[in-house]
């Protein structure tokens, strides 16, 4: 049995002011942001695919035109390791996708949240599938600049500044990035359950 | 088989009678998400547009009410989360009390705009879970269907209702007694 509005669903009734505009012009919004979505999806592959390809391209080029095997050996790994980007970031980026709204209230908060948890390890684990891969290919190539070349002076500058990139890209993955997230993880937990403003 | 077209038409005329029907309830529940009117606009598009992605999905598991306030909902929930995100870095937005109506008129009318105006903002206040029960229970839906939403047994929804109709009263009284007194 339906109870009988009480005071407050009476008052929120007539609270239907300023109603959006009409359908028509609506639907027409609706439409231009689902063409603008799709775009920006398409975009954002082609732009991923785009840079991948760029780099495995780059180094197949610095392998094949030659060099000591070490040489060749080390820009082949980081032409793979370019091809292993996309698949990461495309994991990233289903990572980074909004659950689909369909479910149930609570199952969707913690869905919301789960998103950013995946976010969380996912820039946690760059070490191993971003940092780790490159500065390996990059050291290898320093070995291999040593060999061939003999200078221990710019062996020592080259390893030094790769070490010091890679460190940074982890830091800012693991601390800044990560940290970023797991405090909006966290705001959104306070929001779902306490309120705000 | 049908083409492309017809589905297309389809969708197309179910949002539309979506929209038409429940637009009254769709906006109130905008409204208790948003106090700014562009904002309130920018929000009701992206359910507007939720709907539309979703409707090929919805395979009638559940009535399309509750299916439709659940999409509303969730969307609302995290269009305020994304906006709450961007807006961090940039100042303070100005409180809901700039969207009030004028708190001197004495009139019944201003009185009566002036509760509804607490009550939506008493509503934006609430947490989010109890906010999302508060707008479906004002909007009248059974137990059964606020559970079927929500995903929350029944005597976890009385809990939190029971508690939000407190905090939406004294809000609203509280309006009506600074009414009194300023009239005075």
């Amino acid at each position: 049995m339906i109870p009988p509005r009480d005071d407050l669903q009476q008052m929120w009734r007539a609270g239907s002011g300023g109603l959006a505009g009409p359908t028509a012009e609506l639907i027409h919004n609706v439409q231009g942001k689902m063409l603008d979505f799709d775009r920006t999806i398409r975009w954002r592959d082609l732009r991923e695919t785009a840079a991948a390809v760029f780099i495995a391209i780059v180094f197949s080029w610095f392998a094949i035109r030659g060099g000591a095997p070490l040489e060749r050996f080390a820009n082949i790994w980081l032409a793979g390791w370019g091809v292993c980007i996309v698949f990461f970031l495309r994991r990233y980026s289903q990572a980074s996708r909004k659950p689909l709204p369909d479910m149930t209230l609570s199952a969707y908060s913690h869905a919301l949240q789960e998103r950013y948890e995946r976010q969380i390890r996912l820039l946690k684990n760059a070490k191993y599938w971003y940092v780790f891969p490159f500065w390996v290919g990059m050291m290898l190539n320093a070995v291999a600049y040593l060999e061939h070349h003999g200078s221990i002076v710019r062996f020592l500058i080259l390893s030094a500044g790769v070490t010091v990139f890679s460190g940074a890209i982890w830091w800012l993955n693991e601390s800044i990035a990560a940290g970023y997230i797991e405090s909006k993880r966290r705001e959104l937990l306070a929001r779902m359950e306490n309120g705000e403003d | 088989m049908r083409s492309e077209t017809e589905a297309g038409s389809e969708r197309e005329a179910t949002l539309v009678r979506l929209i038409e029907q429940y637009k009254p309830a769709l906006w109130r529940l905008v409204s208790s998400y948003e106090a700014e009117p562009s904002r309130r606009e920018d929000l009701f598009q992206e359910i507007a547009l939720g709907l539309w992605q979703a409707i090929p999905r919805f395979r009638g598991d559940s009535s399309e009410r509750t299916w439709l306030y659940r999409i509303a909902h969730n969307i609302a929930i995290s269009a305020l989360d994304s906006r709450r995100r961007r807006e961090r870095q940039e100042s303070p937005m100005s409180s809901s009390a700039d969207y009030a109506s004028p708190t001197h008129a004495a009139d019944e009318a201003v009185l009566e705009d002036e509760q509804r105006q607490a009550l939506f903002d008493a509503i934006r206040r609430l947490p989010a879970v109890d906010r999302q029960l508060m707008v479906l229970y004002l909007e009248e839906l059974s137990y059964e269907e606020i559970e079927q939403i929500s995903g929350l047994s029944q005597s976890a929804i009385a809990t939190r209702l029971s508690r939000g109709r407190v905090r939406l009263t004294e809000a609203v009284r509280g309006k009506e007694r600074r009414h009194d007194s300023a009239a005075r």
